[in-house]
């Protein structure tokens, strides 16, 4: 059986006063149907134009290469506006972070949510309505129907962003991509909005790419994780085998940064700053602010190494001698 | 001795209409809230957006008068502090230096700004405490000439570190100190934090949604609800045995990068409190998952608990007793 979302070797380039921003570098991954993939990394590491780039909604500036962008057997990087616009909310839906921004302020909820049942479906106002209704009432939104008659300011935070995960229901997408969902709320609400993602994903064989920086989202939401650094895939692997087994330095500085693990008083940090992305590519991109960095990391260009099917980092260091080191600094 | 900031029965109101032609409502942000904080300790103060952490914030620094009660700095009221004496006792780190930063200032004119303000020393003295500070906070003296923008958030974050301490305050308030920085230099931010409170004896009141950072750095940790101190209790205490139902969910709510754990289902709902129209009684009881008789009738106050305070009909047998007596008499009738 073939993925429900293949991606090969994506370039998403940007010309800057300062040079051609390489911002996505030979990214490649695959999304099965009915699985939560989470893209992690912090700002500028290229998880958010990634998701774009799939939706076909960079900035007019960026351009997009990509040997492999299959969407259901479709190919999306030969397939026109109309073919795209068709897709996007019907069976690729997208959330992002801020619900505020992405909901429009004078439209009523409901018309909101109609309107994208109509613009795909067709059919019925009524039918539509009903549609609604009932998925209002499966994201948990306390009187649907009178909510529907809300504008979006008259929600709250966390009811703004179930109503766009409604909202994104409403065709029965295949694809769910939610661009740091959770982000803005407070613990409480996050955690049943995550609950609520996991259930939909369960019951509706909705499948995920959930994008976000907190590596508590990630374990306890993904199946499978891509871990991204300045652009590009650093290391992937199935949730338990990356919390299990952190290969790649980079990955291995982050779990050290956690505040709340007890014990050590001072936290791990990673020093230094993301390089520019501009210019030649030489060596590892990591290498300026890695502990382990050596000669060699500075030259060529280091692929993926396979550690298991599954499991697979960018580092010329065997994993048990970053992890023996991660050990030692731990104890 | 006194301890270095303390709150006594803090209220703060805001006045409000609802609509253009509406009625007046009154919004009670901060309802009678008392706690101290004794020198170089660190309260960690949680809570949900909305439930008046920051307008808290704003009455400690004496930002804006209080509705009742009082803000004790040294036992000295705020009130009564002008504003000269205020900012060398306390000063805020905010959460986002890109917007608490002026952008076409260089770091040594916003570092100096307060001194300017203040009437402090010659040009050249404040030259040399502000590079004097940026070396506490870690930068570079090379920084001095740039404007914020040529800087990263971390950096960005140190800056404004620097600025509040250049006044060499006693207490500092972080509202929010990491929450728009990456996690790798959240770290840097959160030890910088740490080796300042030792270096310059600082006490700290650190506003926080995330919990690992407040179960990372504080001393005591202070939970608010909906304008009122639920718990209070020494950091250790409270991570270990929470005791609000309120205080419970937030714990559970915390995901810890476990994957063998599946996402929390917490049992509140999903309906946020209105803070115009408070629920009676207990202002937690219709989201609480242990809700009683007595809950929505009676406001429960907050009552010594295991070493900390907590304000729940699950922890006063006085006033659960009288509940229990009024249903039993109700039913009688």
């Amino acid at each position: 059986m073939s993925a429900l979302l293949e991606v090969g070797k994506l370039e998403v380039e940007i010309p800057t006063s300062a040079g051609l921003l390489r911002a996505v570098r030979g990214v490649s991954f695959a999304v099965e149907k009915g699985e939560v993939l989470c893209i992690v990394g912090e700002s500028g590491c290229g998880k958010s134009l990634t998701s774009l780039a799939l939706m076909g909604l960079l900035p007019r500036r960026a351009r997009r290469r990509a040997e492999v962008l299959r969407f259901a057997g479709q190919d999306l990087s030969s397939a026109n506006r109309a073919q795209l616009s068709r897709l996007r909310g019907e069976r690729i839906a997208m959330i992002f972070q801020d619900p505020v921004t992405s909901l429009n302020p004078v439209f009523k909820i409901g018309n909101q949510l109609i309107e994208v049942y109509l613009r795909h479906r067709g059919g019925s106002r009524d039918a539509a309505r009903e549609r609604a209704i009932a998925l209002l009432e499966t994201v948990g939104v306390p009187a649907p129907r009178e909510r529907l008659d809300s504008y979006p300011h008259q929600l709250s935070g966390g009811l703004r962003q179930r109503a766009m995960i409604a909202m994104a229901l409403m065709c029965e997408p295949d694809l769910l991509i939610a661009d740091e969902p959770t982000t803005a709320l407070d613990v409480t609400i996050q955690a049943q909005v995550l609950a609520l993602l996991k259930r939909l994903q369960r019951q509706l064989g909705l499948a995920v790419i959930l994008i976000t920086h907190d590596l508590g989202v990630v374990a306890r939401m993904a199946d499978r994780v891509v871990v991204m650094y300045a652009g590009e895939i650093v290391e992937q692997a199935t949730a338990e085998e990356l919390f299990a087994r952190p290969s790649h330095p980079y990955t291995q500085g982050l779990m050290r940064c956690l505040p709340g693990q007890g014990g050590a008083q001072r936290l791990g940090t990673i020093p230094g700053v993301v390089p520019a992305m501009t210019g030649a590519f030489e060596g590892c991109c990591f290498a300026e602010r890695c502990p382990y960095a050596v000669a060699e990391c500075r030259q060529g260009r280091k692929e993926l190494t396979p550690l298991t099917s599954t499991h697979a980092y960018r580092c010329l260091l065997s994993a048990d001698a970053t992890a023996g080191h991660l050990r030692e600094s731990v104890a | 001795m006194n301890p270095a900031i303390e709150a006594r029965d803090l209220r703060r109101n805001y006045r409000l209409r609802r609509g253009i032609w509406g009625a007046q409502a009154e919004v009670q942000a901060v309802s009678g809230v008392s706690f101290r904080v004794e020198r170089g300790a660190v309260l960690g103060l949680v809570g949900e957006s909305g439930c008046g952490k920051s307008t808290l914030a704003r009455l400690l620094l004496g930002l804006e008068p209080p509705s009742a009660g009082e803000a004790l700095i040294d036992g000295r009221p705020v009130g009564e502090m002008d504003r000269q004496e205020r900012a060398r006792k306390i000063q805020i780190v905010f959460q986002d230096p890109n917007s608490s930063l002026n952008p076409r200032k260089s770091v040594l004119s916003i570092l100096t700004m307060p001194l300017r303000v203040h009437a402090i020393g010659s040009r050249r003295e404040r030259e040399e405490r502000a590079i004097e500070i940026l070396d506490h906070v870690g930068l570079p003296q090379r920084v001095l000439h740039s404007r914020p923008g040529a800087l990263s958030g971390g950096q960005r974050q140190r800056v404004a570190i620097a600025r509040a301490l250049i006044m060499r305050p006693e207490i500092l308030i972080c509202d929010e100190p990491t929450s728009a920085l990456d996690v790798s230099v959240q770290a840097q931010i959160l030890n910088l934090l740490q080796d300042l409170r030792a270096e310059f004896r600082l006490t700290y009141i650190l506003i926080s949604h995330n919990l690992a950072v407040i179960e990372h750095m504080a001393t005591r940790v202070a939970v608010m609800y909906l304008g009122r101190l639920v718990e209070e209790n020494a950091a250790a205490a409270l991570f270990a045995t929470p005791r609000h139902p309120y205080t419970k969910a937030l714990l559970d709510s915390v995901l810890t990068p476990d994957p063998t754990e599946g996402v929390p289902e917490t049992e509140l709902g999903a309906g946020a409190p209105n803070p115009i129209d408070p629920p009676a009684g207990c202002r937690f009881h219709p989201r609480c998952p242990e809700v009683m008789a007595a809950c929505p009738r009676l406001d429960p106050p907050l009552v010594p608990c295991s070493g900390g305070l907590v304000a729940c009909h699950l922890y006063q047998s006085g006033s659960a007793d009288e509940a229990e007596r009024r249903k039993a008499s109700a039913h009688a009738e």
